[in-house]
């Protein structure tokens, strides 16, 4: 039974993570709420079905294209939309209501494009899970698994170490001194949106996989994200993905005790009490106001 | 200029979020007719669909909506009501209950039809009724079965019994011919589903059974690993499961996918295409109505609509429309009197069974069967 | 020949013009230093050099070549580095970290090293910190840090807006003392905005003051020191 809750847990959490880190490499490196993320993993889930459906595409070929559209995606609405709206000094708060109508445009046309009902993605066989320990998890969910414990490593590796992994925290930490330091702020944004949009479609499809299709299937999935990121730290990128296990993990333990009907709730709760007790996160740096200089 | 990009887009997004949760009609809304135009109007009747076509339970919805169009065929060419041809308006309730109050006051305010045939979903009965009741608009549904649906009002009745007879008899079922004393029940946090929980644990309870379990999942939920895995931990020898289709297909694959290894019992929503041939839905049992349904009505409709099974609840839809249509010949268009008439209908001859309504606007009996999914189709139950 | 020029500039931040047709020649070599009442706009013209203010009219000239208008990020390859006021380093990187952002367009590991030992070499303290959060250095350490930033480009022209505001006054003379340094040891020419005459004038070649957006004096400070103008801006504030 713990086994059981506690595959439970790190399989909602790899979810949330797929879909919090890529939102945190945003959201750190522009400073505002980009809520059409979810629909960025969403668009990338329906492109994947679309191709899947319709052409006999080998999938070697179809799961890096689906990642390639969804990066383009993410590049598009940010040179397309947010761009010229930063450059008139738009406030974050525009650029929110921005995000909030691309999100309800992109979820609404997934839904004319493809209809209201839940779509199967029948790629892989199905069926019972193995058991571990007294545990079932599907081959599927190992992956999902797998692949979420490679990019908390590479993420944590690129932030630490990478070249553009340190710009990117230098522009999130000091956009004006950035430009002075002949940092492009405007190409280190592009990379930010390609990176975290490449990983909402890897997020799109495994969820895909994992979850099946509907038109809200992205967006759903942002209350957790955004949750996970706070308690992450939305200064830290692997962070997040700490911060979506902490989250799938107490959701997932937390409605043995409580009516399932409550794992949202908790969401919101542990939402709050990091707002309050902590707001830099686990793992953000609250940098004070020694000596004035900073 | 910034500001004002600002306000263009945010009224841009709250369009289109307003936009994106609208109800899609399919028949135009028609010029009122004025019910109480003297006998020789020829202007056409004008009746009132509300059920799920888009969502949920849209599969289940849209096959209704072809048996209530094959029903007003059949009335137009005999000649219509008095002579007078049968319209019928159409709208999307998404078997929940904000988006069928819109399509609801619409059909009664806008398109001042003079009965409805619906809600199909028992939250979209229980959310217009109020509206129904207050404007002397009938609603007659094929669908709707939660236990609370007969207090909804005067002005509401139903061709479907209401659940308490199938929760009753889900639960005797579960007691007395499969033998098993321990249930967990995972239900849907709906009007339908719960009232079918309700029931069940009662009835369950009385007849000495334990419920091990109770826990609900939000009808949207893709996920209900929490759920189960608190089932498989548990004693439960059976699962019942009130639920539509979305969430019942992730149930049926997440019950696999951990090994549930108990018996699963539905009721009559498991018996949706997209359910009986998901992953994970073999061997599992659910209870519907017993419609006496005529093998003639049975022949015909599936060969108008070229459908290959019945879907659940479209002898009751065509029923509906055809008792409306025979009240309104004999009292007219009048919203009162068509409701006075119907608590007089007693021995109905419907293709869906003997129709008869009580003091509530229930059926006064009703009948169940236990049905087995095996190999992606359903059959009858034999122990 | 001049270095820097700054021709009839008005600028200022959206509607808010600060800078009214503002002139500035900066002699190759030379440190100036540039000085104004509080709101005068200073800052303004060493932020209006990088484009990350509104400018309206006129031009600025580096080395003769028109930069006007340039993006920020440009202006490093060019040669000019700038150490800004208020947040003037990244506090969550390291400080190695932050002296290497100072050349990152350098993928030439040999050369990050040289001009690493070079700084540290100025300002021990830095190696001494070298794994710290940025952050965690004193007011007057990161104010080394900011400046040492600024000369792994090596710069031609240096830009310091206020670099001794709220150091304690011995801290104040060991920067001054730095920046005279960098004037000798690095060949760069330095503009920099102080408040805080007495040890500037002393130090730098020429001076120039700005008060209320208008440049009204430009001289050498040995002449400067003493002069009528002096007196009238900045009544008490030679003592």
């Amino acid at each position: 039974m713990f086994f059981q809750l506690l595959i439970n847990g790190l399989i909602a959490g790899s979810i949330y993570a797929l879909i919090a880190s890529g939102f945190s490499i945003i959201y750190t490196t522009n400073k505002f709420v980009h809520f059409a993320h979810g629909s960025t993993a969403t668009v990338a889930a329906y492109f994947l079905y679309w191709i899947f459906s319709n052409f006999g595409l080998p999938l070697y070929l179809v799961f890096p294209l689906t990642i390639l559209i969804a990066a383009l995606f993410g590049f598009l609405v940010h040179l397309l939309i947010y761009l010229p709206l930063k450059k008139r000094k738009s406030s974050s708060v525009i650029l929110l209501i921005a995000s909030l109508a691309l999100m309800a445009f992109f979820d609404n046309l997934m839904q004319l494009l493809f209809g209201a009902d839940v779509k199967i993605l029948s790629i892989f066989p199905h069926g019972k899970g193995i058991e571990i320990l007294g545990a079932y998890i599907t081959p599927i969910q190992i992956v999902i698994l797998i692949v979420v414990l490679l990019l908390f490593f590479g993420l944590w590796a690129f932030s630490k170490y990478s070249k553009l992994g340190k710009i990117m925290r230098a522009v999130s930490d000091n956009p004006e001194l950035a430009k002075t330091t002949g940092i492009n702020s405007i190409r280190v944004q592009h990379w930010s949106f390609v990176i975290g949009s490449a990983i909402a479609g890897l997020a799109g499809i495994l969820i895909a996989l994992e979850h099946n299709i509907e038109p809200a299937m992205g967006t759903h999935l942002m209350i957790q994200g955004f949750t996970a990121a706070v308690i992450g730290g939305v200064t830290s990128i692997p962070g997040s993905i700490v911060g979506a296990y902490v989250l799938g993990l107490t959701e997932n333990f937390g409605i043995w005790f409580l009516p399932s009907g409550y794992k949202s709730a908790i969401a919101f709760v542990l939402l709050l009490i990091f707002l309050i007790i902590r707001p830099q996160g686990i793992f953000g740096i609250n940098q004070g106001n020694r000596d004035q200089k900073m | 200029m910034p500001k004002k990009l600002g306000i263009v887009i945010a009224g841009l997004a709250l369009f289109l979020l307003i936009g994106g949760g609208c109800t899609r009609t399919d028949a135009p809304a028609d010029v009122s007719t004025d019910t109480d135009a003297p006998v020789e109007d020829t202007s056409p009747i004008k009746l009132g669909w509300l059920g799920p076509l888009t969502g949920d339970v849209s599969s289940v919805g849209t096959a209704d909506r072809e048996a209530a169009e094959l029903a007003v065929t059949e009335i137009n060419e005999a000649g219509g009501i008095n002579g007078r041809m049968l319209e019928v308006t159409y709208e999307d309730g998404f078997c929940e209950g904000k988006t069928a109050l819109a399509g609801g006051t619409k059909l009664i305010n806008v398109d001042e039809v003079v009965a409805i045939v619906g809600g199909f979903c028992s939250g979209e009965t229980l959310a217009v009724a109020p509206s129904a009741e207050e404007k002397h608009v009938v609603m007659l549904s094929p669908g709707s079965t939660a236990p609370s649906v007969t207090e909804a009002g005067d002005y509401i009745f139903r061709v479907v019994p209401s659940d308490g007879f199938q929760g009753k008899y889900a639960a005797e079922f579960v007691y007395n011919t499969l033998e098993k004393k321990k249930v967990a029940i995972v239900y849907a946090i709906t009007d339908y589903a719960e009232g079918l929980a309700n029931v069940f644990e009662e009835e369950y309870k009385k007849l000495g059974g334990e419920i091990v379990v109770k826990d609900s999942f939000l009808q949207e939920s893709r996920d209900l690993k929490a759920q189960l895995t608190k089932v498989k931990n548990s004693e439960a020898e059976v699962l019942y499961f009130p639920t539509y289709t979305e969430a019942g297909v992730v149930g049926f694959k997440q019950a696999e996918e951990l090994d549930l290894g108990i018996q699963i019992l539905g009721p009559e929503t498991l018996s949706d295409e997209k359910l009986v041939t998901a992953q994970g839905a073999e061997g599992t049992l659910y209870t519907v109505p017993v419609s006496n349904e005529s093998e003639a009505f049975k022949t015909k409709f599936l060969e108008e609509t070229g459908r290959d099974d019945m879907p659940v609840y479209a002898s009751q839809t065509y029923d509906a429309v055809k008792i409306l249509a025979q009240v309104i010949e004999s009292v007219g268009t009048n919203g009162e009197d068509i409701k006075n008439e119907l608590y007089n209908v007693k021995n109905y001859e419907g293709v869906s069974g003997m129709i008869g309504f009580d003091e509530n606007g229930d059926l006064t009996s009703a009948e169940y069967k236990v049905m087995i999914i095996k190999d992606g189709k359903s059959e009858d139950y034999t122990k | 020949m001049s270095l820097l020029e700054i021709k009839n500039l008005d600028a200022g931040y959206e509607d808010l013009n600060v800078l009214k047709d503002v002139n500035l020649k900066l002699e190759k070599g030379k440190m100036s230093v540039l000085m104004g009442p509080n709101g005068a706009g200073k800052s303004t013209l060493l932020k209006s050099i990088f484009n990350i203010t509104t400018i309206t009219s006129g031009d600025i000239f580096f080395n003769n070549k028109k930069i006007t208008k340039l993006p920020a990020h440009k202006l490093m390859d060019l040669g000019i580095a700038f150490v800004p006021q208020g947040k003037v380093n990244f506090g969550i990187l390291s400080v190695r970290d932050n002296l290497i952002l100072g050349i990152h367009k350098t993928k030439d590991k040999t050369i990050i090293e040289k001009k690493l030992k070079e700084i540290y070499k100025q300002f021990p303290i830095l190696k001494e910190k070298e794994k710290e959060y940025a952050f965690t250095l004193s007011g007057g350490q990161q104010q080394m840090l900011a400046i040492g930033r600024a000369l792994m480009s090596s710069p031609k022209l240096l830009l310091m807006d206020e670099p001794s505001l709220g150091l304690a006054p011995k801290l104040v003379k060991e920067m001054f003392e730095s920046i005279k340094n960098i004037r000798d040891n690095f060949d760069t020419t330095i503009l920099v905005v102080e408040h805080n005459l007495k040890s500037m004038m002393n130090v730098a070649d020429d001076g120039y003051i700005l008060v209320q957006g208008e440049m009204i004096a430009h001289d050498s400070c040995k002449n400067l020191k003493n002069s009528e103008v002096m007196k009238k801006v900045f009544v008490g504030e030679l003592e």
